[in-house]
């Protein structure tokens, strides 16, 4: 279970890729963490994503424990990036943006879990 | 009543599809250049096209839920279902059996905010930026106009979300609807099969219609069902 601070750490870094609006009805909960993870991974090609790479990568994919450490510092840095920022690859964060936001959605609202 | 009551009572459910997405950073430049394309040639998804079309699946022949979703097709889904969730784009379907189903739109609306302010003199449609998923590769000659340049090398992008397991992408066509499907399979033959569905007669969106596990023969069965919604 995600405490108070990663919850808002993490909350803070999906409302600056998909807006205050869309995330306001997620739950952050770990299958939110293990979407963010995967699109971490997914999207490290993309410079803007490189904001939340969890530092240092050392090769292989970050399990879930590293990058809940992380959370903080990738918040920080999403602050720092939005204050003014330009040159992104857009069509690379677009589309990884796309993609992943109806298993934010799935994660966010229960729907895999079982009931 | 529960909701599935209503949705059996009123035999159509209608999804009010509202996507937004704000691009983050109001200073983006414009930068179509993309790096996952520049080195995508070796990439088996880099160069992969859908079949010729085959014809139209058969339809599921028990009894169903019709469920009405933009860009203006009917579905029709079995009705031994568990529950149904929605938000205001996606509507998750679970069966009895655990296997479930996900429509997610995806209307103009979306891009113009995923790119926005950068979406100018664009003429590609949403019809577009899915055929060109499924028929164009990075190989093919690029549009000149920037902005439709950015929905067309988002286009051969995505392929690299839809098709990063090896499968064969399928395409069938009913009148007005065009249906481009696939399926990868996890065990025997259930698995994930993913469809992405548009229509002549309203190009503004696209339909992606996601069953998780599901066999594909039953998956095809719902795809059978899909037809243009001519009120």
């Amino acid at each position: 279970m995600l405490n108070n601070d990663e919850a808002e750490d993490l909350r803070e870094i999906l409302e600056d890729l998909y807006g205050k609006n869309i995330v306001a009805n997620w739950k952050m909960n770990e299958k939110i963490l293990e979407v963010f993870n995967d699109m971490v991974e997914r999207n490290k090609s993309c410079s803007v994503a490189m904001d939340y790479v969890p530092r240092p990568i050392t090769g292989g994919r970050p399990d879930l424990a590293h990058i809940r450490s992380q959370l903080r510092g990738m918040a920080a840095r999403v602050a720092k990036r939005n204050a003014g920022i330009s040159g992104i690859y857009l069509i690379c964060s677009a589309s990884t943006r796309y993609t992943f936001r109806f298993k934010f959605e799935e994660a966010g609202q229960g729907v895999s879990e079982p009931f | 009543m529960t909701f599935l009551n209503n949705l059996v009572y009123f035999g159509t459910f209608m999804l009010v599809i509202t996507c937004i997405i704000p691009t983050p950073g109001q200073s983006q430049t414009l930068q179509t250049d993309d790096p996952m394309l520049r080195k995508c040639e070796k990439d088996w998804w880099c160069n992969a096209v859908a079949q010729p079309p085959s014809p139209w699946p058969q339809p599921y022949s028990g009894k169903t839920v019709q469920i009405v979703e933009s860009p203006r097709l009917l579905v029709e889904i079995p009705t031994d279902l568990k529950r149904i969730v929605h938000s205001d784009y996606i509507l998750f379907a679970t069966f009895k059996d655990n296997s479930q189903l996900i429509f997610e739109v995806s209307s103009d609306g979306l891009f113009q905010q995923l790119f926005a302010p950068l979406m100018k003199d664009v003429h590609l449609t949403m019809l577009d930026i899915a055929v060109i998923m499924f028929t164009k590769t990075a190989k093919d000659n690029e549009p000149e106009i920037t902005s439709d340049l950015l929905l067309w090398r988002f286009a051969i992008n995505m392929k690299s979300h839809f098709l990063s397991e090896k499968a064969v992408v399928f395409t069938s066509k009913k009148g007005p609807v065009t249906c481009f499907y696939w399926h990868v399979p996890e065990k025997e033959n259930i698995g994930d099969s993913t469809a992405i569905l548009v229509n002549d007669n309203n190009p503004y969106s696209f339909l992606k219609i996601v069953g998780q596990s599901m066999s594909f023969d039953q998956f095809k069965k719902i795809i059978g069902t899909i037809r243009d919604h001519n009120k």
